[in-house]
């Protein structure tokens, strides 16, 4: 670098934010050492005084504030928490009530169905049933097991866990 | 804790991780209000807004650069918007001219006075850089503005700086 820098390229030279070309230069032109030694006294001078300190009852309403946010953050939290449970929740019924009604029909060997049946078996146990859609929505929530995009849609979402559910529910019908 | 460690414990409804964000970034936050307000009772509303947004940020605030980088503008527009409703009839680019000289030391007095002649732009960048210690990358971001710009601006006040400095006094050591 023939030119000298610009000041702004100078002054990021002082605190360490500079490129190589100017640290080169700086190390070879004393002229342009100055002007950093220059702007590290103006920073030294510029150094933030003590701020006025806050008066108790306005720190005492923002720390009352935090701890109120903090709250809503943790019941948000749970909030969110919960609505997967209720959801496995309900499948795991569904599950109870058709393996409860004895649906012997509902078993079917994965195999002997077509294609999007055979897909259906997300828990690769050989047999297309409520289960297939539990074991997905274990997954879409809690990352659990093999996810299977059932409808191609080019995401494992609840609507691949309708899609297993119907498969199962089809199954017992037939 | 690294500010990272404090926003992801903020996340989960960590109340002391909220007192701690405060009380971190507190003194800063009354500093840059008071250059933006007519008196400290105006700056602790603020600090009580900008914290009150900040909190309601959570869950799900995600840090993409030096928290002051965030919190700048937004002290900034509570504080203009204050100052607009204590003189409805100013709009904010009349208020940008009529900002106070820069809370500094005494012995940096001289040099606040010349700060306080720049032009709004320029001495807001000299500011967020010397005084607040921004990085320029920070500065880019805190103001919303391309890299090269900062770097316009600073050269600017730099120069402007250093034109009053002919005498050398304001650059000598503190």
């Amino acid at each position: 670098m023939t030119e000298h820098p610009d000041p702004a390229e100078i002054e990021a030279a002082r605190t360490g934010e500079s490129t190589p070309e100017v640290d080169a230069h700086l190390a070879d032109c004393a002229q342009c050492r100055a002007l950093r030694d220059e702007l590290a006294t103006l920073a030294d001078h510029l150094a933030a005084p003590p701020a006025p300190p806050v008066p108790p009852a306005v720190e005492e309403a923002i720390l009352w504030n935090a701890r109120k946010e903090a709250l809503r953050v943790r019941r948000t939290a749970t909030q969110r928490d919960r609505r997967p449970t209720r959801r496995l929740a309900a499948w795991a019924v569904a599950a109870g009530i058709a393996l409860a009604l004895g649906v012997g029909g509902l078993l079917r060997l994965a195999e002997r169905t077509d294609g999007r049946f055979a897909a259906s078996d997300v828990n690769r146990d050989g047999v297309v049933d409520i289960l297939d859609a539990y074991a997905l929505a274990l997954h879409v929530e809690h990352g659990q097991g093999r996810g299977a995009d059932l409808n191609t849609d080019g995401r494992v979402d609840g609507a691949d866990v309708d899609l297993a559910a119907r498969a199962a529910v089809e199954l017992t019908r037939s | 804790m690294t500010d990272d460690e404090l926003i992801a414990r903020a996340n989960l409804g960590e109340a002391a991780a909220f007192e701690e964000l405060y009380r971190r970034y507190r003194d800063w936050v009354v500093r840059l209000a008071l250059r933006f307000t007519a008196t400290e009772e105006d700056a602790y509303d603020v600090l009580q807004e900008t914290f009150a947004y900040f909190f309601r940020k959570f869950p799900g605030f995600e840090l993409t650069a030096a928290l002051k980088t965030f919190l700048y503008p937004v002290v900034k527009h509570i504080a203009l918007d204050l100052r607009r409703k204590r003189r409805p009839a100013a709009d904010v680019d009349e208020l940008a001219e009529v900002l106070p000289a820069p809370a500094v030391s005494e012995s940096a007095s001289d040099v606040a006075r010349i700060l306080e002649s720049l032009p709004p732009l320029h001495r807001e960048v000299a500011l967020l850089r010397f005084v607040d210690d921004l990085s320029l990358p920070q500065i880019a971001a805190a103001l919303d503005v391309p890299l090269g710009t900062v770097k316009s601006r600073l050269h600017h006040a730099v120069a402007a700086l250093r034109k009053a400095n002919r005498g050398g006094k304001f650059f000598e050591a503190p």
